[in-house]
């Protein structure tokens, strides 16, 4: 029964294999779930705009195209520090690891920036839906509605990301204090996996929000 | 080389204390021990239970006079909310998952715990919270939608508290979806050495099944009750038709959850249901792989029916058709357990202990339900019976006759190993009959009422319908009194029963091959499975 | 040392691939902004979504690592997948069927 106490292994396992492949695994059915919870989304957002076309893409053109794309590359840098980071700590290198976690954090905090300065502007142009809400034109309630499904949809996405971002912050100091290193990275799989889950809720919204519909 | 740590660890499974040992309110709350947490379910279901039932109790005794002479139509609305909300998502949903699963998966796969135990407490926590933030709703005023939130009623009209019923029921969504979660990961992961897929309990295959439901059909109902806090707070139509929202997108959103919910409320009762079958006829369960593969069937099929409560709502006929189909397909799997069962019990060594009467009775009241809801699936027919007592009745024989009977025969099947006490069998064999004839007492009428036309949720009723009414009323006392004997007779068991032994029934698997109550991580060395699950010696 | 050096040449390979298929994602999209400036009669949407696509494709296979899991998980991925399709294709026949009337 006496078993030897390997670092970091929870008591229901056997061994750090079992462990990491077992937290993995959680991670692909959390992300499933997530799945479903974004597809509930793009379906109320499908079926409005089936019927809705015009006053969704009056809409749309009011979104800042090029702060759309900047914000989707400063994503997709992240996505890719983050696998850097990945690689790194397998490959024992702690130092890039760190770094390129760090990388990941600065184009999370990039995206979420663009993405203040877009709501700021929207509030600014009163197309925050609800009392504030104004807009000329005979597309006007469709209009809020495309703006009240935007709002919902990215802030699920912010919300994400900002927990992603708590989470890349622990990492960053579990690869500092050495709980995390060549023999154990599963916890960094499963937070990199989260972050480019998180990566491809965006990599839907950017073309359903910004891009369909036309400019 | 032995470390002080080891040496610890060895001396605290020497001492041999059971996972009730400690006795600490602060042992109980912070545990991460899944038999503990499946007791802590046990009471707050219990809890909810009861509310709920006192809601029923005064909806049927108001329906004793054709006036409504008890509350008003309001109260009478709040009523029957109240009732759906706690005993759907706070009793029926973490009913047998949450309670006897977690008790019971990593000792039927013989490991020493869930693969995420903390996990496990927060996902009880967050349905504390969610139930609490529910009752702070029903304090401040209730809800009286419906348990289905139908919009635009629920998002513009209704003057009562739905945003917090909503937040409360989104809250504890997360817990359905972290406990399924855990189970899918120990299923697939934590299994002892042996347990092979095909030499997996039928309990764990239902439970798997009913977990891929939770994971993939919760977030669904979150985000929908977060459109509606939206649209209720800002005022702007997603789902009003007046601000041009469609109402039948709400619909389309709610029955994806809300249909393969209905299976969380009987699958895992099934499970339960084919130990029991299997237990007390002391055979193989016939069938056992169409049996498994039913429950994975049903997890699946039940996704693709859900358009069947909308077939007077508005939505394409087209659609409509298909999904009247597809109903009729679940049928299939449902109906090849119950045959599996009634051949299990052929030539088998039937012992009427209380738990077997339950699962007789199960089955039963199962058939009964599963067909009327054939009736349903059929387009013409529903046209009739749509939003009548016809449908109360039929999803009652289900979720009551159906799931809560399962979780009665589950409770006194495992209850030795979970308290090491036997109940009195005398009053257990009781209680179920009484349960049994007040069940049907109660809700048999209701398929009456439905098909001679009374509709759900009115206060009042015509005069000609009310000798129905009067029975439905009469079975509901004797009912309650068949719920009131086990809380009685199961709590004065824990001091006073008879010890159980570790294998009480004679029965095979893990659980029965560790102590009653269980040492806290389950098995001193863990256990091999060396051949079929279920293999009870030939009955001459 | 050596067997150091070997994981710094595996380091630098992955990191090279990882960066070549940064660029690929970041052409697509401009690709699919270029696209929502043309007009071709509702293809252009059909364009827009494919690239969507494909670039979830990349992320799911290369940086989540699906090509080199389990079983088991790609069960999970699949079953996400699948149960989004599900819940399309059903709600959406619905919609796309109401108008059909005799």
């Amino acid at each position: 029964m006496a078993q030897t106490q390997t670092a970091g292994l929870q008591e229901q396992f056997e061994d750090l294999t079992q462990q990491r492949e077992t937290s993995n695994l959680g991670m692909w059915i959390f992300i499933s779930t997530e799945c479903l919870f974004f597809g509930g989304l793009f379906l109320a957002f499908t079926v409005l705009r089936h019927a809705y076309p015009v006053g969704f893409a009056t809409a749309a053109r009011h979104l800042d195209l090029l702060s759309g794309i900047a914000g989707t590359v400063a994503l997709l840098a992240s996505t890719l520090a983050m696998s850097i980071g990945l690689a790194a700590l397998r490959n024992s290198d702690r130092f890039l690891s760190f770094l390129a976690c760090f990388g990941t954090l600065a184009c999370g905090l990039i995206f979420l920036g663009l993405e203040g300065s877009e709501y700021f502007r929207a509030w600014h142009e009163h197309l925050v839906p609800g009392g504030s809400f104004q807009f000329i034109g005979p597309e006007a309630g469709h209009v809020q509605m495309f703006f009240l499904l935007y709002f919902v949809m990215t802030g699920f996405h912010a919300l994400h990301l900002t927990i992603g971002l708590g989470v890349i912050v622990c990492m960053m100091l579990l690869i500092m204090i050495n709980r995390l290193h060549a023999e154990r990275y599963g916890p960094l799989q499963v937070a990199a996996l989260y972050w480019h889950f998180v990566g491809i809720i965006w990599t839907l919204l950017f073309p359903t929000l910004y891009l369909l519909g036309g400019r | 080389m032995i470390n002080g740590l080891e040496v610890i660890e060895v001396e605290n499974i020497t001492r041999r204390g059971s996972y009730l040992t400690d006795t600490g309110l602060g042992s109980w709350l912070f545990t991460t021990d899944h038999k503990r947490i499946g007791l802590l379910y046990l009471f707050t279901i219990i809890f909810f239970f009861s509310i709920a039932a006192v809601a029923a109790a005064a909806m049927r005794l108001n329906l004793l006079t054709p006036r409504g002479d008890l509350v008003q139509a309001e109260t009478y609305n709040k009523l029957f909310t109240l009732h759906g909300v706690l005993m759907v998502w706070f009793f029926l949903i973490p009913s047998i998952p949450s309670v006897l699963g977690n008790f019971l998966v990593p000792l039927m796969i013989g490991a020493r715990d869930l693969a995420f135990p903390k996990l496990n407490l927060l996902s009880w926590y967050l349905f504390v919270i969610g139930g609490l933030v529910a009752l702070y709703a029903l304090l401040v005023g209730g809800v009286d939608t419906g348990w289905t939130f139908y919009t635009p009623y629920s998002s513009t009209y209704s003057n009562t508290h739905v945003v917090i019923m909503a937040l409360g029921i989104f809250i504890s969504g997360f817990s359905s979806i972290l406990t399924g979660l855990n189970f899918i990961a120990t299923i697939h992961k934590m299994r002892a050495p042996g347990i092979t897929w095909f030499r997996l309990r039928l309990f764990l295959w239902s439970l798997y099944a009913t977990s891929v439901i939770l994971v993939l059909a919760t977030p669904v109902l979150a985000i929908l009750l977060c459109l509606l806090a939206v649209e209720r707070v800002f005022g702007v139509g997603v789902f009003n038709p007046a601000l041009g929202g469609d109402p039948l997108l709400f619909q389309h959103l709610f029955w994806f959850y809300s249909h393969p919910a209905v299976y969380i409320m009987v699958l895992p009762g099934m499970g339960v249901v084919s130990e029991l079958v299997s237990a007390f006829s002391r055979k193989r369960v016939f069938g056992y792989k169409f049996v498994a593969f039913a429950s994975m069937a049903i997890a699946l099929l039940g996704f693709l029916v859900w358009g069947h409560h909308m077939f007077v709502a508005g939505q394409s006929v087209y659609s409509a058709a298909t999904f009247s189909i597809l109903s009729y397909l679940v049928a299939v799997p449902s109906a090849i357990k119950v045959f599996n069962w009634t051949t299990t019990l052929y030539r088998g060594s039937i012992r009427l202990d209380t738990p077997m009467l339950y699962a007789v009775g199960f089955i039963g009241l199962f058939a009964a339900g599963g067909m009327t809801g054939l009736f349903l699936a059929a387009l013409g027919i529903d046209v009739h019976v749509h939003d009548t007592y016809f449908v109360i009745a039929h999803f009652h024989y289900i979720m009551v006759g159906g799931m809560v009977t399962a979780f009665m025969g589950g409770l006194h099947f495992w209850w030795p190993k979970i308290t090491g006490r036997l109940y009195p069998e005398f009053f257990g064999k009781l209680a179920a009959i009484i349960m049994f004839i007040g069940f049907n007492l109660t809700f048999f009428p209701q398929f009456l009422l439905g098909y001679l036309g009374m509709p759900r949720r009115y206060h009042a009723y015509p005069d000609q319908f009310q000798v129905y009414n009067v029975l439905s009323t009469a079975g509901a006392s004797i009912l309650g009194v068949g719920y009131l004997m086990p809380l009685i007779y199961l709590i004065w068991s824990v001091k006073y029963g008879k010890k159980a032994g570790p294998n009480p029934w004679d029965a095979k698997g893990f659980e029965w091959e560790t102590d009653s109550p269980p040492p806290t991580h389950n098995f001193e060395v863990i256990p091999v499975q060396i051949e079929d699950p279920y293999n009870y010696p030939p009955i001459s | 040392m050596n067997r150091k050096l070997k994981g710094t040449k595996a380091l630098q390979s992955s990191v090279r691939k990882f960066c070549i298929l940064f660029s690929v994602l970041t052409g697509l999209v401009l690709v699919s902004a270029g696209l929502s400036f043309v007009r071709l009669g509702g293809f252009e949407v059909l364009g827009i979504m494919l690239v969507a696509f494909v670039s979830v494709g990349i992320i799911v296979f290369y940086f989540m690592e699906l090509g080199s899991l389990t079983q088991v998980s790609w069960l999970w991925a699949g079953a996400g997948l699948l149960w989004f399709g599900i819940l399309f294709v059903l709600a959406m026949t619905d919609y796309l069927t109401r108008s059909w009337v005799w």
